[in-house]
């Protein structure tokens, strides 16, 4: 790998006066929020996106309120959109100072029902897609002697449940490499953080999208339990109050904090759940807790 | 001796009929011989950990040998260690598919028989670098904190069916295949590196916490044995004083006042070394 463009362009710097900051997955949901709102902000946002048809939404969104910023498309299970990518941005503004890495898959059903080829998939984007947008960005950062790495993770990478084995291994994954990342790049000036959202509703989910396969097939010996946890999951869902703002609110705090903290968790139900298994000694809540949720979840109706 | 050949022999003492994975005639010779001198038997069955079908295949010749199948000990793990920017990706891919895929490859093929037997124990031997992460082991604990939330969910989807999923976290311990030598990255003493000092002062480090480590194999054997004759196994069980006490601190330090005091103090005092000379 060569350092050579490592090096800041003074010039470029000094006209420039807010840090340019890549956020991925930004056509939908909590990422298209956050580019508008850090753009509202004042941070120079660079929105990335897998497939460039689906800006029309974004685009819009800028417009309503009135922000700039610049779309690009990166896909980060291909390495070189990433590179092309990152490219731009050091061409344009001279550095990297932020990355959120919010773009991610999701993955339901019960272990046995999904396919090797599911959870592969899963782990190239949640995972290994992560990895590669923070590798391609790391020189930037550290010859500029700052930066902010954000991951945006789940809940599910703090506590298992049923219908997301895999998902949750992903998830956990990201929280475990986050955690060793981050005291590898504290004496470069880099801080990594993950914020993880509870369950937060967002315009376009669609029930089926992330099923597995397998998981609504009826002679699947997990099939009615499978039932019973989408329709707990949409109730949650439903009455879920998080928001993505709220999630942008906290990455504009994380992108501009002089100490962020390296964890996050957002929505006033995921806190407490993290809370309660942190504090409640020994195996209790493993006990209770787990027990009831696959007792509320087996019940026959 | 690893954790394999230890767990292998101890349960075969106790009377379990036992069969020991084995990827190399190196590891096959190894298991019999451990076993031999122990006056056990334990049958040694070929599997690539890298291949779900044979990993799949040689569940499917027990099932037929034996009729049954009550436990499944998913112990394959390697070590990784270097900063995350100087290990590569076909390396934590390896990680990946060994400590990761493999344990979910193992699992897919046995859960048939036990839900059919309405019994059973699968035990993932992850780390306590499933809990905690440090640096240069980015790679690694992100396969053992992955293991972590695969087993925790699936310990609550096969509750029902009387299966019982359990988590082993030993500390570090000193074993053969866990030298200084062979689980490092490729290039982590490329001097061009911009961790490279980093990096040798945390080998000694790494080194000194093999030397004075207390774990021995056996007691991960005993704990594996206990998690499959207890009539109600624990979810997780950590193994070794340190690593009960860092995950106690942890735990109970609130926010992040762990994090703050243990894990910038390392990064600083690797992060000195520079100004130092």
């Amino acid at each position: 790998m060569t350092h050579t463009r490592t090096e800041i362009d003074p010039d470029v710097a000094e006209n420039f006066s807010s840090k340019s900051v890549l956020i991925t997955g930004c056509s939908t949901g909590i990422g298209l929020e956050a580019a508008v709102a850090l753009a509202e902000r004042g941070h120079r946002v660079y929105a990335s996106m897998r497939n460039l048809d689906k800006r029309h939404q974004l685009e819009e969104e800028v417009r309503r309120r009135n922000v700039s910023l610049r779309i690009l498309r990166i896909d980060i299970t291909q390495p070189a959109t990433i590179r092309q990518g990152i490219r731009q941005i050091i061409d344009e503004t001279g550095s990297i100072y932020g990355i959120v890495n919010n773009a991610g898959l999701f993955l339901r059903g019960f272990f046995e029902d999904l396919s090797e080829d599911e959870i592969r998939e899963l782990f190239e984007t949640n995972l290994f897609g992560t990895m590669a947008v923070i590798r391609e960005a790391l020189p930037y950062m550290r010859s500029a002697g700052q930066g902010r790495i954000i991951i945006i993770t789940s809940v599910a990478g703090y506590i298992g449940a049923p219908a997301g084995s895999a998902y949750s291994a992903s998830r956990f994954a990201q929280e475990g490499f986050a955690e060793s990342l981050h005291q590898e790049l504290i004496p470069f000036g880099i801080h990594v953080t993950t914020v993880a959202p509870g369950i937060t509703s967002t315009p376009d989910w669609t029930p089926n999208r992330y099923v597995a396969r397998r998981a609504t097939a009826s002679e699947s010996p997990y099939f009615a339990w499978f039932q019973n946890a989408q329709e707990l999951f949409h109730q949650t869902m439903a009455n879920s109050k998080n928001s993505p703002a709220e999630v942008a609110e906290i990455l504009h705090r994380v992108l501009t904090a002089r100490r962020p903290r390296l964890r996050y968790v957002l929505g006033k139900r995921a806190r407490w759940v993290v809370r309660l298994r942190r504090y409640i000694p020994g195996e209790l809540f493993t006990r209770v807790y787990f027990r009831e949720v696959m007792k509320r979840i087996t019940a026959k109706k | 001796m690893g954790f394999g050949p230890a767990t292998s022999v101890y349960l075969a003492k106790k009377g379990f009929k036992v069969y020991g994975g084995v990827s190399s005639s190196k590891e096959e010779e190894l298991l019999q011989t451990t076993a031999a001198a122990q006056g056990v038997e334990v049958t040694w069955i070929p599997m690539n950990l890298a291949d779900s079908v044979s990993i799949g295949l040689a569940v499917d010749s027990i099932v037929a040998n034996e009729r049954r199948l009550d436990a499944l000990v998913n112990n394959a793990g390697l070590l990784l260690r270097g900063f995350f920017e100087d290990l590569d990706e076909d390396e934590i891919q390896n990680l990946f598919n060994v400590n990761l895929f493999a344990t979910m490859s193992a699992t897919r093929a046995v859960l048939p028989v036990m839900r059919e037997a309405g019994k059973g124990r699968i035990i993932v031997i992850s780390s306590v670098a499933g809990r905690l992460g440090t640096s240069t082991g980015s790679i690694y604990s992100a396969t053992r904190f992955a293991q972590e939330g695969f087993a925790e969910s699936l310990y609550q989807e096969v509750l029902p069916f009387g299966i019982e999923v359990v988590l082993i976290e030993p500390g570090i311990t000193n074993t053969p295949t866990w030298t200084v030598e062979r689980s490092a990255g490729r290039r982590v003493r490329n001097s061009d590196s911009p961790y490279f000092k980093w990096y040798l002062e945390s080998e000694q480090q790494f080194g000194k916490s093999l030397e004075q480590s207390r774990i021995k194999p056996v007691d991960i054997a005993q704990v594996v044995h206990r998690a499959i004759v207890a009539r109600r196994p624990r979810l997780r069980y950590v193994v070794g004083r340190k690593a009960r006490f860092a995950l106690f601190l942890r735990r109970y330090l609130p926010g992040e006042a762990f994090n703050r005091i243990f894990l910038h103090e390392v990064s600083r005092r690797l992060g000195s070394i520079d100004s130092n000379e």
